[in-house]
C-alpha cells in the first residue's frame, strides 16, 4: 500500500527538481515555506490537544510543551534527548490518568 | 552522507517520532543543522508530501530522494516503515504492559515533547532565524495553522494556494 504512494511522491520530487532552480519555483517556495510551517504548527496543536489532561494537571502538561519549545528554539540540546527525557518524566509523573480514547492513546 | 548513515538516521528519527510529522524536528536537527540538506529542500519535501497521495509521513521519501535520488527514496520508505512494522507485533506480546499507567505517562510525555518541538519547528519555518519574513508570509503561516487545526480543508489545497500566493507576491 505504501509503495505506490511512495513512488508517486518520488516521481513528484523528481519532477520538481527539474524546475527547482527556476525563479518561479523560488517564488512559489516563498509562499509554501510559511504554509508548511503553519501546517506543522496546526498539527502540533492537534497533537498537544489530544495529549493534554484535564484540570490543574494540564498546567504541568503545558509546561512540558513550553519546555520542549524553548529548548529547540533557544538551545542546541538534542531533540532526541528532549523526547527521551520527557518520556521518562512522563512514565514517572504523567501517567496517573490513563488515556481513555484512541486519540489520547495514540497522540 | 553515505547511504548506510542516511538509513540509520532515518530509522532512528522515525522510531522516536509520534505521527507522520513527528520526525520533522529530529530530521531537521540531524540533516539541516549539519548542512546535509537545506531548509528549502525540507520545505519542498514537506509540500510534496502534502500534495502526494498516502500518509503524512511519506514526506520523508521526498527528502530521501533529494538527498540520494531513487536509492534515497527507497531507503527513506524502508526506514520510515520499519519502526511500525517492529512495534506492531511487539504490542501484541506486551499488551498488558502497554495498558499500564507508566506507559500511558511515557506516551503522554513523548507526545507533549513532540508537540512542543513541532511548534518550535513550525514557528522557525514561518519566521526563519536570520531573515525577515514578509507580512503576507506571516499571514499565510497563521492561516495555514488555523486551517490545519480545523481540518476542514485538504492540505494539498493549502499548499497550492500558498504557492500561488508566492507566485503573486513573492517575486
Amino acid at each position: 500500500m505504501m509503495v505506490p504512494a511512495a513512488t508517486i511522491t518520488a516521481l513528484m520530487t523528481a519532477a520538481y527538481s527539474v524546475i527547482a532552480d527556476q525563479p518561479l519555483a523560488h517564488a512559489a517556495l516563498a509562499g509554501m515555506a510559511p504554509a508548511t510551517g503553519g501546517m506543522t504548527l496546526g498539527l502540533a496543536i492537534v497533537l498537544v490537544r489530544g495529549a493534554l489532561r484535564h484540570g490543574s494537571r494540564a498546567i504541568v502538561d503545558i509546561a512540558v510543551v513550553a519546555l520542549a519549545f524553548a529548548v529547540l528554539l533557544l538551545t542546541n540540546v538534542s531533540s532526541v534527548g528532549v523526547i527521551v527525557g520527557t518520556a521518562t518524566f512522563g512514565a514517572l509523573f504523567l501517567g496517573r490518568e490513563r488515556p481513555t480514547s484512541p486519540e489520547g492513546a495514540a497522540e | 552522507m553515505d547511504p548506510l548513515t542516511l538509513f540509520l538516521v532515518l530509522v532512528k528519527d522515525s522510531a522516536l517520532a509520534l505521527g507522520g510529522l513527528g520526525s520533522l524536528p529530529l530530521l531537521r536537527q540531524d540533516l539541516v543543522a549539519t548542512g546535509v540538506v537545506s531548509d528549502a529542500q525540507l520545505v519542498e519535501a514537506l509540500a510534496i508530501g502534502r500534495l502526494s497521495t498516502g500518509p503524512n509521513g511519506l514526506w520523508i521519501v521526498s527528502l530521501g530522494y533529494q538527498m540520494a535520488g531513487p536509492v534515497g527514496a527507497a531507503l527513506a520508505l524502508v526506514a520510515s516503515s520499519l519502526p511500525p512494522l517492529v512495534i506492531l507485533p511487539a504490542t501484541a506480546v506486551a499488551r498488558r504492559w502497554l495498558l499500564s499507567v507508566p506507559f500511558a505517562g511515557l506516551v503522554r510525555g513523548a507526545a507533549l515533547a513532540t508537540g512542543g518541538l513541532l511548534c518550535a519547528t513550525g514557528v522557525s519555518l514561518v519566521l526563519p532565524p536570520g531573515s525577515a519574513a514578509s507580512w503576507w508570509q506571516v499571514l499565510v503561516g497563521i492561516a495555514a495553522a488555523v486551517l490545519t487545526y480545523q481540518g476542514r480543508l485538504h492540505p494539498a489545497i493549502v499548499v497550492i494556494a500558498s504557492a500561488l500566493l508566492g507566485l503573486l507576491l513573492g517575486r
